[in-house]
């Protein structure tokens, strides 16, 4: 159980760390700056690498290539763009400094480290090429490297110490002769060790049994999930119970009919019910039952009345498939051999049906049973949200619609967790009901 | 859903809200929420047009120094927070000076992360290095003196900037700046958006997450004489509308705000046209049931006495041009011939008329609008002789000889209706020969490309934060690039040069013409294709009264009415009628 809870802690985080996401814009709306939004990530640990590694990134210069614009180098005095002759990259013409375009002044006393893919070439016209990045300050020169004259693209990386200073870093590509051009540049700043990544960040998250915080309720996961369970549980669970309870008797009726016109209705019943689907139900029912007769609320969560005409949804679009089973479970234990026996021992056709085949069909069922568990907990996805119950369900749905990954993450951890559990007490109900299995 | 005898209950519908703490929500139901709990130092005028502030909090709109840098506000006596827990003894003390120098800190801690905090940051003198030290891992140090933020006695607050600011009055009404007391924040902790405690006159009674927020009268301002009256400056056409007739009564009126958290739209109908709840929008799958050819609302709405409120909104809807991009960025002529490609009257027709065709940036109603006719409105024939100016005749690249493709970035897929109009936009480019390919993003991929100016044409909007033009002129301010708001990366310097002179003025008409100048620079450079601003409709039950559309409805239940017994005679009479017929 252990490895696999350590995979389901990796493959949610790898998920939801994979798909193209930035919380701090979604969070900080239409007048964020990059500033604020590197506030942001620090404080949630985004600046760093994913796994592991020792750059991650600040918003202060995001790495860019040239292949379609110059990017921020726009702004840079003297800098042209071009495609000609090979794939997009800046110019840096003979003769200039030209300063990274950063965002915002770098935080401070912190390493960070500039890449550049470059091609250094002399003008024509004139003899030799020397440029050199060069890293300063108000006191003068920090770092400087040479660029080496080449025909090809090279890369060139310089790691430099922001200082204690706000504000006075400058970072230039100082072209003393010849053209400079640049394909590529990656800009990174230093975590503090080779596994201080966004990984480690959640993994301490989880151990504190803390979520994270949902950007689009400001409130911790946590609180919302605790929230959440019962009014979600309220509604799933008298609907499950009620639901496998109707489809049982119903399937055993089927069994007891086999074959006549009563069997044949059901499975007419069911196979209606399964091809009308649940969003029909529900509209037509909350039209219906709710808004024109009045049988019921339209919407709302105050008392147990409030739940009866969506647990009735739940159960009538839940019965088709069901009864469809349970009558095929009942079905093939009718042909077993000791059914047979029992018939021939003089047993009633009612004593057969309660004392042997429904105890025999226990497996399947029970199966079926747990494995539908955990979804009690998530909820109705659609139910609650029409029905307007405040559960896990209905959550799930806005976090989905306002990519809010915190919230789901934890739904589907927690619920991968709840399934492991899950399966663990199926096969301790297998040995309950079935003789034959013996946990070891 | 029901009321106790003898009281006025309104109920209504919200989005999920994102908790009460006024610096940490952005959004306009969290921000509605907040404005009826919390208050500050300005407020909107009510009825009043052109919207203006008016003092709520303060005792009357500031003083301010000669050169525009310091503002001083009087601040009323006899304001009480409500009885909380927090305070000493549980009663509420009363509003001081020292408050706002405390909320306009927290708005600005980095701590906070807060939506809010451009409206200050950069702005007030020795506010940088206090966001600086907030950066830090220690908890943040309030008693910090910041120079330009200061209470020199019990009832005077005084801010002064680094230059020139007047949207600060704008910006002070807005929910980030509110009063919190320091006692609720410091007891509350990370609990604190769950409890808010301000000096408004509602307080929030019972909050059950994902379904409902019940806010009652605040018994303080009884119990302190407090006394707030309805506004009586107004517009001509309100006396008619009986917009007037409660002018000078004591505020609020109604006892009791219940709101729902109904998130699909088809039941929201359901639950408005039973009575349940006092207002609703139309959905686009209701539109052609609920109004009628000429826009007015269906006779079986008319007859249950339903009524129909449209107003203009400031929001401005656009397709971008990224000016980096070598080949829109450059080519001025082309961005024109697709600005005059853009077929504005399909495009409203398409919007069954809910939206208002936009000739530049600023929307109507906003000083610096300017009414005459666009030099580049739809004109097929000018699209194609702009085109062939720009080296694209009839859409072919002259130097290549191939036809010119380019990609529009979109923020969603979600709608099919979405997903029409881009292919009308694609339609309505294609008529002058230009291949329009439409990229559709999921929202966070879509912000970081237009933060890491990946774009060629992106589309977007902008919903204004206050009703002055700099709020959409800043968008088109140099410094302001990408990651900053400015995503077209429009980069003018005679536009900047104005912008920096502009953005210290007061409003005066020679601000107006400057604005509408800049309007100008920008409508002839079409770094944007301007869309549309959209209308909105709202339907409202005939019992709420004292209902007038505003653009920033902030903290504005307070003059609203409910006339209970209408509500149960309408109910008896048509709570159960069928809207349809």
């Amino acid at each position: 159980m252990i490895p696999t809870l350590a995979g389901i802690i990796i493959v949610t985080f790898i998920l939801f760390n994979y798909v193209p996401n930035d919380p701090a814009a979604m969070k900080l709306g239409k007048n964020a700056t990059a500033r604020s939004k590197e506030s942001f990530d620090l404080k949630r640990g985004l600046d760093k690498p994913a796994i592991c590694g020792i750059w991650g990134k600040t918003r202060a210069y995001s790495d860019t290539d040239f292949k379609r614009n110059a990017g921020p180098w726009t702004r840079v005095e003297g800098v042209r763009w071009t495609t000609n002759g090979g794939s997009g990259r800046i110019v840096l013409p003979d003769g200039g400094s030209y300063a990274v375009p950063f965002a915002f002044q770098l935080a401070t006393t912190n390493e960070f480290r500039i890449k550049a893919r470059y091609r250094l070439s002399a003008t024509p016209g004139s003899k030799g090429a020397a440029s050199s990045i060069v890293v300063s300050n108000s006191s003068g020169i920090v770092r400087s490297v040479e660029l080496e004259p080449a025909d090809g693209f090279r890369d060139a990386s310089v790691v430099f110490n922001s200082g204690t200073n706000p504000g006075s870093i400058v970072v230039s590509f100082a072209v003393e002769k010849g053209t400079l051009e640049i394909g590529q540049i990656g800009f990174g700043k230093k975590a503090s060790h080779f596994f201080d990544s966004q990984l480690l960040f959640y993994l301490r998250q989880l151990a504190r049994l803390d979520f994270g915080e949902s950007l689009e309720t400001n409130q911790r996961v946590v609180d919302m999930l605790k929230r959440g369970v019962l009014p979600s549980l309220s509604l799933t669970v008298p609907m499950f119970v009620a639901g496998l309870m109707v489809s049982i008797v119903m399937s055993l009726v089927c069994a007891y009919f086999r074959d006549t016109a009563v069997d044949r209705f059901f499975v007419v019943l069911s196979v209606l019910l399964m091809s009308v689907n649940y969003l029909v139900w529900i509209v037509l029912g909350q039209f219906f039952l709710g808004f024109q007769w009045r049988w019921f609320p339209v919407w709302g969560y105050e008392s147990l009345r409030y739940l009866a005409l969506p647990c009735i949804i739940g159960i009538v679009s839940g019965l088709g498939s069901d009864l469809r089973f349970y009558r095929t479970v009942m079905l093939d234990e009718t042909y077993r051999d000791y059914v047979r026996t029992a018939f021939a021992k003089g047993v009633s056709k009612r004593g057969v049906l309660f004392g042997h085949i429904l105890r025999n069909a226990m497996i399947p069922v029970v199966t079926n049973v747990i494995i539908a568990i955990p979804f009690l907990y998530t909820g109705s996805l659609l139910l609650e949200s029409f029905f307007g119950i405040p559960g896990l369900g209905a959550m799930g749905v806005n976090a989905l619609n306002s990519a809010d990954f915190d919230v789901i993450r934890a739904l589907v951890l927690v619920g991968s967790v709840i399934f492991m559990v899950a399966n663990l007490a199926t096969d301790i109900c297998y040995a309950l009901v079935d003789p034959r299995i013996r946990l070891k | 859903m029901t009321d106790r005898a003898g009281e006025s209950v309104r109920y209504g519908v919200t989005a999920n809200i994102r908790g009460f703490d006024p610096v940490k929500a952005g959004d306009v139901d969290s921000a509605v929420a907040i404005s009826r709990i919390y208050e500050g130092l300005l407020q909107y005028s009510y009825l009043a047009r052109p919207y203006r502030v008016e003092p709520n909090l303060a005792e009357a709109l500031p003083d301010i120094s000669p050169d525009g840098l310091v503002y001083t506000f009087k601040i009323r006596k006899g304001i009480y927070y409500q009885d909380d827990a927090c305070f000493p003894g549980g009663k509420g003390r009363e509003l001081e000076a020292a408050d706002f120098v405390y909320s306009i800190k927290r708005l600005v801690d980095a701590k906070n992360s807060s939506t809010g905090s451009w409206t200050v940051n950069d702005k007030i003198a020795g506010l940088a290095a206090f966001v600086e030290a907030s950066r830090s891992d220690v908890p943040t140090d309030y008693s910090m003196k910041i120079e330009g933020l200061d209470a020199p006695d019990r009832y005077t607050f005084r801010i002064k900037l680094v230059e020139p600011y007047p949207q600060l009055l704008w910006v002070l009404t807005m929910q980030y700046a509110f009063a919190v007391p320091r006692e609720a924040v410091e007891y509350y902790g990370d609990k604190f958006i769950y409890h808010p405690v301000g000096t408004g006159p509602y307080v929030l009674s019972k909050w059950r997450r994902n379904y409902s927020v019940e806010y009652v009268r605040n018994q303080k301002w009884k119990e302190t004489g407090r006394i707030e009256k309805y506004p009586s400056d107004c517009e001509p056409s309100d006396r008619e509308q009986g917009l007037l007739d409660d002018a000078g009564k004591h505020l609020p009126f109604i006892d009791r705000l219940v709101d729902y958290v109904v998130t699909d739209a088809s039941t929201q109908w359901l639950m408005f046209v039973r009575g349940d709840i006092e207002s609703s929008g139309i959905s686009r799958d209701n539109w052609q049931a609920v109004l009628t050819e000429q826009f007015g609302l269906s006779s079986g709405l008319s007859r249950m006495k339903i009524r129909l409120f449209t107003a203009p909104t400031l929001d401005v809807y656009y397709l971008g041009f990224n000016m980096d991009d070598p080949v829109v960025g450059t080519n001025k002529k082309l961005r024109q011939a697709l600005s005059c490609a853009f077929n504005t009257e399909d495009w409203v027709k398409f919007y069954n008329q809910r939206i208002v065709r936009a000739r530049g940036p600023i929307p109507p109603g906003v000083a610096g609008y300017g009414d005459s006719a666009s030099p580049y409105p739809f004109d097929l024939e000018k699209a194609a002789r702009l085109l062939d100016e720009a080296g694209y005749p009839g859409g072919v690249d002259k130097v290549t000889g191939k036809r010119l493709q380019l990609t529009i970035d979109v923020g969603s897929a979600s709608s099919p209706e979405f997903r029409a109009s881009q292919e009308l936009i694609a339609g309505f480019l294609g008529k002058i020969g230009v291949t329009i390919k439409t990229q559709y993003n999921n929202w966070p991929t879509f912000l970081a490309k237009m933060e890491r100016r990946q774009c060629q044409m992106y589309s977007l909007g902008w919903v204004a934060d206050y009703p002055d033009a700099q709020n959409f002129l800043q968008l088109f301010y140099g410094p302001n690039s990408s990651p900053n708001p400015n995503h077209s990366n429009y980069v003018n310097p005679e536009f900047d040069r104005l912008y920096d002179e502009v953005k210290s003025m007061v409003d005066c008409p020679e601000r107006t013409a400057l604005y509408r100048k800049m309007a100008d620079m920008v409508i002839e450079d079409c770094p944007w294709i301007f869309m549309h601003h959209p209308t909105s409709y709202g339907l409202h039950h005939s019992w709420v009264g004292n209902y007038k559309p505003h653009d920033f409805p902030y903290g504005m239940e307070k003059y609203r009415k409910v006339n209970a017994q209408l509500r149960t005679e309408w109910k008896r009479e048509f709570g159960r009628s069928d809207w349809r017929e």
